[in-house]
Formats: C-alpha cells, structure tokens, sequence
C-alpha cells in the first residue's frame, strides 16, 4: 500500500544519526524505535506540510537528549565506535583501515560538534535545517561544523588517530 | 571566508557543498568561489572531507524488523491522521447544514409559546363557536344562515371578510356571541383541505395586519390573522397546523 507518508524513506538518516548520537549500533536502534513511537505519540505537533525528515531527526535527537545521554557511559563505548557496524560491507585493506580511522576520529570529537557535523556532512542537511533540529541558531550549528571540520582536518594532517590508552591489570 | 552581504556567508557556502544550497543562490556562490582562490581551495578540502565522512559513517547494517514495523505504524498514524484532516470542511459542512436546517425549522415553527398563549382565548372562543355551530347544525336549528347569506351576516357584525377562493364551498354561516361583541362563524368545505371553521371578530387588536399564525391547540389545528380591524381564526380538527396556516395565506394573499 502506497503511502503519503513514506517514514521508511528516511529510517536510513535516523539510524546513522542515531549511531552517531549513540556511538552504539545496538543502542541506536533502540533510540530509532523509541524517538518513531514518541513521534505517534507527538502527531498533533506535526504539521502536515512541515519537512518530514528534520521533524523526525529533531523528535530523535530530543529524545536522545531526554532519556538516552543522561544514562549512557559514553566514554565506555568508545572502543566499540571504531568497530561499529561489523556487519557492513566495507572496502578492505588501507581503505579500510583509513575509513575506522575517520570514524574513531569523529567519535574524539565533542557531542556537539559530532552531531552537527553529522546532519550537514553527511545528512546533507542545510544548516538552517540542522539548527531546528539541534534547537540552536544556524551561526551556532555553522561554528560546530567549522570546529569539527577542523578538528578532523587536523588529524587528517598528522595521520594518526589519538592513541588510546587503556589501563591494564591491577592499579597501584 | 567573509560574511560581507555581497558575498555568500560560511553556511551558504557549506549548504552549497553539500548540495542543499537553493538554486537561486548557487550561482552566487560559484562565482565567489571561483574568483576567491582561498575561499576555493577551502572549498575543495570541506568537499573531499565531506566525501570521506559519507565514505566512513554512511554504510549501515540491515534494518531491524522493530525498527522497520515502529516505521509503518507511524506513517500509518500519519496518513490516518491526514484522511482525519481532510474530512474536517466536510464534516463542518454537514454540521452547518444540520445547524443551519435546525434553524430554519424552528423559525418556521407554527407559533412562539409567548404569541399562542395571547392567542389561544380567542381559539377558545372560536373553537366553542364552531362546536355550538355544529351542534346547531346538525339539529337544524334556527339561527343557521346559508352561503347567501355570508355578507349580510358580515356586515351586520362589522367583519371585513377575506374575498374566499372559487373553489370554496361555503357550508353555512352563524352569527355566535362573543364576551365582547358579536362574532361571524363561517363553515367551508376547501379542496384537499376538506370541512374547517373560519372565525371571524371585528375589533381585534393583534397589532397591525398580523400576518397568519399557525399551531396547535388543545388536538386542534388553528390558524390566526388580522387584516382591517378584524381577527379571522381558521380551526380544524383535522388538519395540521401547517395546512390551516396554508389556508389562512391563502385568504391573506386575497385580502392584500
């Protein structure tokens, strides 16, 4: 059955956001089911010739925000970022290797700045758009994004993600 | 890059990488790109940076069956939703009809309790008459006039008569008493009406030339009016209000 409003259609944005917001693919879709059951519950807040995907990203990201970020130990998943989606198909060898590197190197950066960065690069959302959905002014969104930019390009120069430096065995 | 209002500013230039710049304005952008050769080789870094996010983050597992069922009851909700919304100017169509049909019926009531309640002693009056001149009637009693007689009788007790229609039959015509004065009581077989009573009262005060009331009164139908000084109420048993009412219209037409 066609529908008029195709939510489907833009499950592959809420994930990838949701796994940028989460750092945790199993996480992520929990948020993803959570944030689409708060957007039933929401219905009278949508308006119909409203931009489906940024209300959708904005009812995500809130709901993050609400009932995800306060519980999670963000700093204890950043060991599984770099192996997240185990189950895709990605290219091999240095390209691949390269490709963990970029996505360690965003899970280094600051919230913020990651989920700007997010919905403007790799969303492609404008920024106008990407602000209602943070609920910050465009400059704002623009500032992060630049600072992200920067950030990576930084360790695009140096080629080396920042170590990460576990400790092992018993404490002194 | 510059936020001068000539040249594009950092987010135009970042929508416009990313592809969601309006056309109206990517022009602009272009052409500050093209002349502004830092502004470019930015340009050229944020774009192949953006190329190797989307490289890295945008692959994605399958989708979990919850997450794809979650997304069809949503949409659900929403094309519901929209059916919901679409239907509302016709649901408030038919309810204006309703309130509107409502209205126009209750303002073609036959009669406001305030008006039948002034009118009903002279029904009473005009529906005793009528009993007394079908008792009278149906003995043969003296005092029964017939149809010829009509405008002498009208005459005598200063009632302005309606000119009837042709196809009236006039039954017969008595002089009864009122509390006030004497009253003319005219019995009249009409088409498609059938036998009714016309009462009629000079001197009557309902206000100028009273245009026709029809109700109910007491099982009986009754239709008042008042043209030139004298009250005429139209009763019949067996009718509705609404056929007398058509009735007394008719003599009103006749007298206007």
């Amino acid at each position: 059955m066609s529908r008029r409003f195709d939510v489907a259609a833009h499950l592959d944005s809420l994930r990838r956001y949701a796994r940028v917001l989460t750092r945790d693919g199993a996480d992520a879709d929990d948020v993803v089911q959570g944030a689409l059951l708060r957007a039933v519950e929401r219905l009278d807040q949508w308006r119909e010739d409203g931009n489906l995907r940024v209300w959708l990203m904005s009812i995500l990201h809130n709901h993050f925000v609400d009932h995800t970020r306060a519980r999670m130990a963000a700093q204890a998943r950043d060991g599984a970022w770099a192996g997240l989606a185990p189950t895709v198909a990605l290219p091999q060898g240095e390209d691949a290797v390269r490709l963990a590197q970029v996505r360690a190197a965003v899970l280094d950066l600051p919230a913020e700045q990651r989920e700007a960065l997010h919905l403007v690069a790799i969303e492609g959302m404008a920024v106008a758009k990407a602000a209602l959905v943070l609920g910050v002014p465009a400059g704002t969104v623009m500032s992060r994004v630049g600072r992200a930019r920067a950030a990576l390009r930084r360790f695009e120069d140096g080629g080396v993600p920042r170590a990460r430096l576990r400790v092992v065995g018993d404490q002194p | 890059m510059t936020l001068d209002p000539e040249n594009p500013t950092p987010a135009e230039v970042e929508d416009f990488l990313c592809g969601t710049l309006p056309v109206a304005r990517r022009r602009a952008v272009a052409a500050y790109l093209a002349t502004d050769p830092g502004a470019g080789a930015e340009a050229l870094a944020v774009q192949a940076q953006t190329e190797l996010l989307r490289a890295a983050l945008a692959p994605l597992p399958a989708r979990p069956d919850a997450v794809t069922r979650a997304a069809g009851r949503l949409s659900g909700a929403m094309d519901r939703r929209l059916r919901l919304r679409r239907m509302r100017p016709f649901v408030a169509a038919a309810a204006c009809f309703v309130l509107g049909w409502g209205g126009h019926m209750l303002l073609q009531r036959p009669a406001l309790p305030a008006e039948t309640a002034r009118l009903a002693p002279l029904a009473e009056v005009a529906m005793d008459a009528r009993q007394a001149a079908d008792i009278a009637r149906a003995l043969v009693l003296p005092g029964m006039m017939g149809a010829g007689d009509l405008k002498r009788a009208a005459k005598v007790v200063g009632v302005a008569l309606p000119p009837l229609p042709a196809d009236w039959q006039v039954q017969g015509v008595q002089v009864v008493a009122t509390p006030d004065r004497p009253a003319l009581l005219v019995q009249i077989v009409a088409p498609g009406l059938g036998e009714f009573a016309m009462f009629s009262l000079a001197g009557a005060d309902l206000g100028p030339d009273a245009p026709p009331l029809a109700f109910d009164h007491r099982g009986a139908a009754v239709a008042v009016f008042e043209r030139q000084s004298s009250a005429h109420v139209l009763v019949d048993a067996g009718r509705s209000p609404a056929d007398i009412g058509r009735a007394a219209g008719q003599l009103v037409r006749r007298l206007n």
